[in-house]
């Protein structure tokens, strides 16, 4: 057979895969423990901040004429509704630590939470 | 001459059948991952593409993955469209220079982990660039998890699917000699 001597697995790769497995894993609690006690949310449409959101208060609201719907609660943000085709943003859930991000890319919506304290930048 | 062009049509029509197949079969039967970020999945049609970069040629696996772009165009609309191929064409780019690289010396697991990763960052940075916001880099080590976890699983697949593949080129190709080309010699 064509490539015959080519093996499924070798034992690098697992040596490998855990690393990278490790430390996405370091990277991502290290995401969820950079947690600050007031956030904002910013809103941004067609590659502008439309506005920044305090999420003290729960609420279910839209801007007037986007096709989504967004709702706080208990100081997270959700897209709870869209006409987008592939719901990814609404199945995004609640975001709530600075650096989460939720997109809705057939509309060019995202929210960013952000620290109240200023911006950590996310790259 | 001619029947052999004939035979490759219908054999890339053949695989762009098995791409459609699997994306529905996907995108049906499979559901979201828990704990991952939404819109990932599996990338069964990925199984396809990487048989076609092994044992076809790279021409033949880029052109699997714009008609896998295609497909999610129709079926989920102009940027799952975009993304599709932003991510298809980064990952078949990654193994092409991998297998040049490392040859037969890559395993398959190791070949697919890096095409998944690949795709998953190219459809990151494409929508990064839709949105003109690094915010949706956040995500990124969810994604090479992600990429790392769907590419040994594809990767796995491949292997045990190659029998079944390899029968269906050989009824395509009747020249015996075509099959034993190897996939270095079809490189550009």
């Amino acid at each position: 057979m064509e490539g015959g001597s080519r093996r499924i697995i070798k034992r690098a790769d697992i040596i490998i895969l855990i690393i990278l497995l490790a430390g996405a894993a370091v990277y991502i609690a290290a995401m969820a423990n950079r947690r600050e006690s007031a956030v904002v949310c910013r809103v941004i449409y067609n590659r502008e901040t439309a506005a920044m959101l305090s999420l003290d208060e729960n609420r279910s609201f839209t801007f007037a004429d986007l096709p989504v719907r967004f709702e706080v609660r208990d100081g997270r943000i959700a897209f709870v509704q869209s006409d987008c085709p592939d719901q990814i943003c609404v199945d995004t859930g609640f975001i709530g630590t600075p650096g989460q991000s939720a997109a809705c890319l057939p509309n060019g919506v995202i929210l960013v939470v952000e620290g109240a304290g200023g911006v950590d930048a996310v790259v | 001459m001619r029947s052999v062009k004939i035979k490759r049509t219908a054999f890339m029509g053949l695989m762009a059948a098995l791409i459609a197949a699997l994306s529905f079969l996907e995108y049906v039967l499979i559901p979201p991952l828990p704990g991952l970020p939404p819109g990932v999945r599996l990338g069964l049609a990925n199984i396809v593409v990487m048989y076609l970069l092994f044992f076809a040629g790279c021409r033949q696996a880029a052109l699997a993955a714009v008609l896998k772009a295609g497909l999610a165009l129709f079926m989920r609309g102009p940027v799952a469209g975009l993304l599709s191929l932003c991510g298809g064409l980064l990952s078949v780019l990654v193994i092409v220079v991998l297998l040049n690289i490392f040859g037969d010396r890559a395993s398959y697991v190791c070949v697919s982990v890096c095409g998944a990763c690949a795709h998953n960052l190219g459809q990151l940075t494409a929508s990064a660039v839709i949105l003109a916001s690094g915010a949706v880099f956040y995500y990124s080590p969810f994604l090479l998890i992600a990429g790392i976890a769907a590419g040994t699983v594809t990767g796995v697949s491949l292997r045990i699917l190659l029998p079944v593949f390899t029968r269906v080129y050989d009824f395509n190709m009747t020249n015996k000699a075509k099959n034993k080309s190897h996939y270095t010699k079809h490189m550009m």
